[in-house]
């Protein structure tokens, strides 16, 4: 660049103009420059002379100034960076809030002109923020460490820094483990729990960094991490459903109506243009596959030795100093860990059997654990004494209705998971309960019976099996420890019936060959030819025939020639399998293997799949309104108000009751006549009705005479005509 | 019709603007309330009810807080008052302890406002010099001595501030420091190598070492008249500063001191094994310094304590600058160029002695 002589014109007088000088030509007011760095210096050398009482105000503007043309001379502001990071190392307690203020935002600052690398800053930062006693600058630091990391992994991941970062987190966790004191650890969870909530690591080392926390010795940093691993996935889920696809909506149409008011200015043709744009991102990115996201208990590794850990750590030393709020927390990760991967922790029983009295604080919570640490891989001798106890203790005459709701709920809860912990006397004992008269009572006593129709009927008492479950009897195998169900695909019953239903109307409506094409259309658009057959024997493929074919573009479609060549084989076995279907089609609710013929005999389309789908969703819907217990998976969280059942409405006080009445009322409008509201709008004369209140006295006496004077048959007269008029009215 | 309309009527009254007319108070609103009182007598909390007036040393401390007051006016002032004071004291007796007077003093160097600075310098000249040599100043150069740091930190303060006015005074009181305290204002790595950088960005030498060539600093060209003057004067004290710093005065050695001398030490390096005649000679590594300054640009920052070293960092560091500027200004001509001519004489002279003492 040529060196302009123009500097020689002006005179430098305050900074802001260096400034804007400088950015445009910075060879020419190199000197200019080196004054103000000199200065610079010399101010710095004044603040460490004094740290204490110091007039922060022009070293804070000069601090600015060098940081915004720090990029056009590099070799002079080459340890600038170093020098503000020492400064507010080693000052940051007794620095004025301004200037310190200040110096985080330099660093900041340098760091998006790329004067320094987000290592450096994040190592400059993130010892202060474990240090400093100022709230301020503590919240400063930490969102700029989370807006640094949030910024370089803005477009695409930048992984050698996520991992330099969670290397730094993880010591930080890691030192402070031993100790109680060591309170380092709950920064490094809370800038993790707010990365892993915005979706910007997403990786199993992350979660090995909570891990570390979760086993830490200090309550504050172990209660952290362990609510990361109960509650950040959700919160994830909502900070992704609550993306502001609204804000949009409604701005645009805020936009469109200023369009169409005010005058078109460019300004305001580009803003619109750019919502919309962003809007149809949005619409694309919708459609879009989202990126798998694993929940934070999937990514652990060793989840038997993480659940073993928390249990001897937290758990199972009696000197504990643990709140029972923090040990309830641990307990629930532990139980869901356990439920979750299918582990064994077999002293978690023996320590839940202690707490489950009705009397314990927060029962419920136990009982949730105590459900969502069954499986069916835990002995039934393990959960015995637990199903016992809470039997005892919680269902009996002598207890409130909501106790034995909650006891008879959670023996539901752990007996689906594992059905054979129950012992056929006691599951009879407690069905007695369906003829309470308590509403929870007896909807628990039932959903038990419910439970045990479908998995055990033999066990119940003859008279609460039921039809279905005794006809079915005969074919259910007594259940037997550790036996692993086969697997199946959900809906697929379903979908044989539907095509079962398809086939039925075609054939009605314009014979077989109809309904076997359809079959091939589901795969139209697909690049892989369904080579099945539905008669489920194998076929020869010969030399002449070139039917199969595997073509990777997708819009080449499988050749008419082909088609046909199948249409006609299929057509010559047609029949047979509609036979075979309908002689299937009967037992398919019973067999459990007629189904997966369905599954084993062909590949299953897109379009299958999405009509499994829609089946299911409609066979939820009657499921749910025939409140049929639905199968329950031990990965799945138990959810408190499933323990405690149905609130009844205790009886409160009168005010409490008005206050209730107030409350529905609230942002409800008024109920009164719509004639009335549109007349009170606009000023109008006198009503009709309003006259007639007004009307005197003495002018109404003589109608009043007159009517009681009426006779019988004026009388009739006079309501024949009115209800005449009212029918004329409609 | 009847009661309702005008039931609506009333209503809307409540709705009516009132017309505000020019030239007429405006109306009070419906809510005003009046606040004002009558009283027989109205008694004040506290009244000073001292006749005497302040102490001096009361009224001295007051002044000093005066002095970051915002208006210029107020600091001269103060100043002033200060100086009064000053004055009619004797050194034996000072009104007030050095280590408050002189720390709240230096940080006026770089006063926005040139009258408060002029008072400043008259203030320092005035009262830390002594007219009669017989006397000893008001201000004895020991108390300078021991905030000469703090004074040269606003003084570097000073040479690089972006106000050409301050810029142009701070040689000044770098002229003054150097009477005052002599040796000691040159030496240690704040005081020669930071002083010289100062001195090169003051000037607008920077560009001679990389090649780039002189250039003038803003001042010169922004305004002629006053910058002469300046120049002029930055050279003399140019020439002052370099003076202190590396010719060495020549001791006076009596006949005795070399006798006995030769008679202690049987070697003639002996010298470099006693215990150094300077203070602090370790005061270049900053060991007990919270920022650690790496030496940056070969030797600038080096250890400057006695004439040897601060020679050395001269030729290692700034000849070229200086010289290059030097000989621009002695080609400019005029005042202005003799006393640069003066300035290169001295820096000739000292590195000629060191040259002759190396071979």
């Amino acid at each position: 660049m040529v060196k302009r002589k123009r500097t020689a014109l002006e005179k430098q007088t305050n900074l802001p103009s260096l400034q804007n000088q400088i950015r445009r030509d910075p060879p020419s007011y190199r000197d200019d420059f080196l004054i103000q760095f000199r200065h610079y210096e010399s101010q710095r050398d004044i603040f460490l002379a004094q740290p204490e009482g110091y007039d922060s105000e022009p070293f804070i503007e000069q601090l600015g100034f060098i940081t915004h043309v720090a990029d056009c001379y590099p070799d002079v502001t080459k340890r600038f960076p170093q020098d503000l990071a020492d400064l507010l190392l080693h000052h940051h307690n007794t620095l004025e809030p301004d200037l310190r203020e200040k110096l985080v935002q330099c660093l900041v600052q340098l760091r998006n002109k790329d004067v320094i690398p987000s290592t450096a800053l994040l190592q400059t930062l993130f010892p202060i923020l474990t240090t400093t006693n100022s709230k301020h600058l503590r919240s400063q630091l930490y969102h700029s460490i989370v807006s640094d990391i949030r910024n370089a992994n803005a477009k695409t991941k930048n992984h050698r820094l996520n991992k330099t970062v969670q290397g730094v987190l993880f010591s930080v966790v890691e030192a402070g483990k031993g100790s109680p004191d060591a309170i380092v650890g709950l920064w490094a969870v809370k800038v993790t729990r707010e990365l892993w909530r915005r979706n910007i690591w997403d990786d199993a080392r992350t979660v090995e960094i909570i891990k570390e926390a979760s086993l830490s010795a200090n309550a504050k940093v172990m209660s952290g991490g362990v609510r990361f691993f109960l509650g950040v996935d959700k919160e994830r889920e909502e900070m992704d459903e609550s993306s502001d696809d609204e804000d949009y909506n409604e701005s645009l149409s805020k936009l469109r109506h200023q369009a169409g008011v005010s005058g078109k200015t460019k300004k305001k043709q580009s803003q619109m243009e750019r919502t919309v744009d962003k809007l149809k991102k949005k619409e694309r990115n919708k459609h879009k596959a989202s990126p798998l996201n694993f929940s934070a208990l999937h990514l652990l590794h060793d989840p038997q030795g993480f659940a073993e850990n928390l249990y001897s750590m937290h758990l199972a030393k009696s000197n504990n100093k643990l709140s029972m709020e923090q040990r309830l927390l641990v307990l629930q990760l532990v139980s869901r860990l356990i439920g979750l991967h299918k582990l064994t922790v077999i002293g978690i029983y023996s320590y839940l059997l202690k707490y489950l009295t009705p009397r314990q604080r927060e029962v419920t919570r136990f009982l949730v654990a105590a459900a969502q640490a069954t499986h069916d891989q835990v002995p039934p001798d393990l959960l015995e004494p637990i199903i016992r106890k809470i039997a005892d203790e919680f269902v009996s005459e002598g207890v409130a209705g909501e106790v034995a709701t909650a006891g008879l709920n959670s023996i539901r809860e752990i007996c689906a998971r594992q059905p054979l912990a129950m012992d056929e006397s006691l599951l009879q004992d407690l069905t007695t309960y369906k003829g309470s008269k308590d509403k929870g009572v007896m909807m628990a006593a039932r959903s038990l019976i419910g439970l045990y129709r479908e998995v055990a009927p033999d066990m119940l008492k003859r008279k609460d099996r039921g039809k279905t479950a005794t006809m079915e009897m005969k074919n259910k195998e007594k259940l037997r420890f550790g036996e692993e169900a086969p697997g199946t695909i959900e809906g697929l019953d379903l979908l044989e019936k539907w095509y079962e239903e398809q086939k039925q109307k075609k054939i009605e409506e314009g014979g077989e060959e109809a309904a076997e094409g359809e079959e091939d259309q589901g795969w139209e658009g697909w690049d892989v030819e369904s080579d099945s057959d539905d008669s489920g024997s194998w076929i020869g493929v010969s030399d002449d025939e070139k039917d199969i074919e595997i073509s990777d573009s997708e819009d080449e479609k499988p050749s008419a020639k082909a088609k046909k060549a199948k249409a006609k084989e299929n057509s010559g076995d047609g029949m047979d399998i509609d036979k075979e279907d309908k002689e299937e089609s009967a037992p398919s609710t019973n067999n459990p293997d007629s189904f997966l013929s369905l599954a084993t005999t062909r590949i299953l389309t897109p379009a299958d799949l999405a009509t499994i789908a829609k089946m299911r969703a409609a066979a939820d819907l009657q499921k749910a309104s025939s409140k049929a217990v639905t199968a329950l998976r031990n990965e799945d969280e138990v959810d408190e108000s499933l323990i405690e059942g149905p609130k009844t409405r205790g009886k409160s006080d009168k005010e409490a009751r008005l206050a209730a009445v107030q409350e529905g009322r609230e942002g409800r409008e008024k109920y009164s006549s719509k004639r009335g509201k549109a007349l009170a709008e606009k000023p109008h004369s006198t009503t009709n009705k309003e006259k007639a209140r007004k009307k005197n006295f003495l002018m109404t006496l003589g109608q009043a005479k007159k009517k009681q004077k009426r006779s019988l048959i004026e009388h009739r007269r006079i309501l024949k005509a009115h209800v005449e008029k009212q029918k004329k009215g409609k | 019709m009847g009661s309702s309309s005008k039931k609506k009527k009333e209503k809307q009254k409540d709705f009516v603007k009132p017309k505000l007319k020019v030239g007429k108070t405006k109306p009070k609103a419906d809510n005003h309330t009046s606040t004002s009182f009558k009283a027989k007598a109205i008694v004040v909390g506290h009244q000073s009810l001292n006749t005497a007036a302040p102490t001096v040393q009361s009224q001295l401390k007051h002044n000093l807080t005066l002095l970051n007051h915002h208006a210029y006016t107020t600091r001269r002032d103060s100043l002033a008052h200060i100086a009064s004071v000053l004055s009619s004291s004797s050194a034996s007796n000072p009104p007030i302890s050095y280590s408050v007077l002189l720390p709240a003093l230096a940080p006026l160097i770089v006063d926005s406002t040139a009258p408060v600075r002029t008072q400043l310098l008259t203030l320092l000249n005035n009262h830390t010099k002594s007219k009669d040599p017989r006397q000893d100043a008001i201000i004895p150069a020991d108390a300078i001595q021991m905030h000469t740091p703090r004074f040269l930190l606003y003084i570097h303060s000073a040479m690089t501030h972006i106000s050409a006015d301050i810029r142009a005074d701070s040689t000044n009181f770098l002229s003054w420091l150097l009477d005052v305290v002599g040796e000691d204002a040159v030496r240690g790595a704040k005081g020669w190598g930071k002083t010289l950088k100062c001195w090169i960005v003051l000037l607008g030498w920077e560009g001679a070492k990389s090649g780039k060539g002189v250039r003038g600093s803003t001042i010169e060209f922004s305004d002629p008249g006053k910058n002469k003057k300046a120049s002029l004067q930055h050279m003399g004290v140019l020439k002052q500063f370099l003076s202190t710093g590396i010719i060495e005065e020549e001791e006076q050695l009596s006949y005795f001191d070399i006798k006995n001398r030769s008679l202690l030490l049987p070697h003639q390096y002996s010298d470099a094994f006693m215990i150094p005649k300077t203070s602090n000679i370790y005061g270049h590594l900053n060991l007990f310094g919270i920022l650690t300054e790496t030496v940056n640009e070969e030797d600038a920052e080096g250890s400057a304590e006695d004439c040897d070293s601060r020679r050395r960092i001269i030729t290692n560091v700034f000849e070229d600058s200086l010289r290059t500027g030097l000989q621009a200004k002695l080609q400019e001509g005029g005042e202005v160029g003799r006393a640069a001519g003066a300035v290169l004489k001295v820096l000739d002279k000292a590195l000629k002695t060191e040259n002759s003492e190396m071979t």
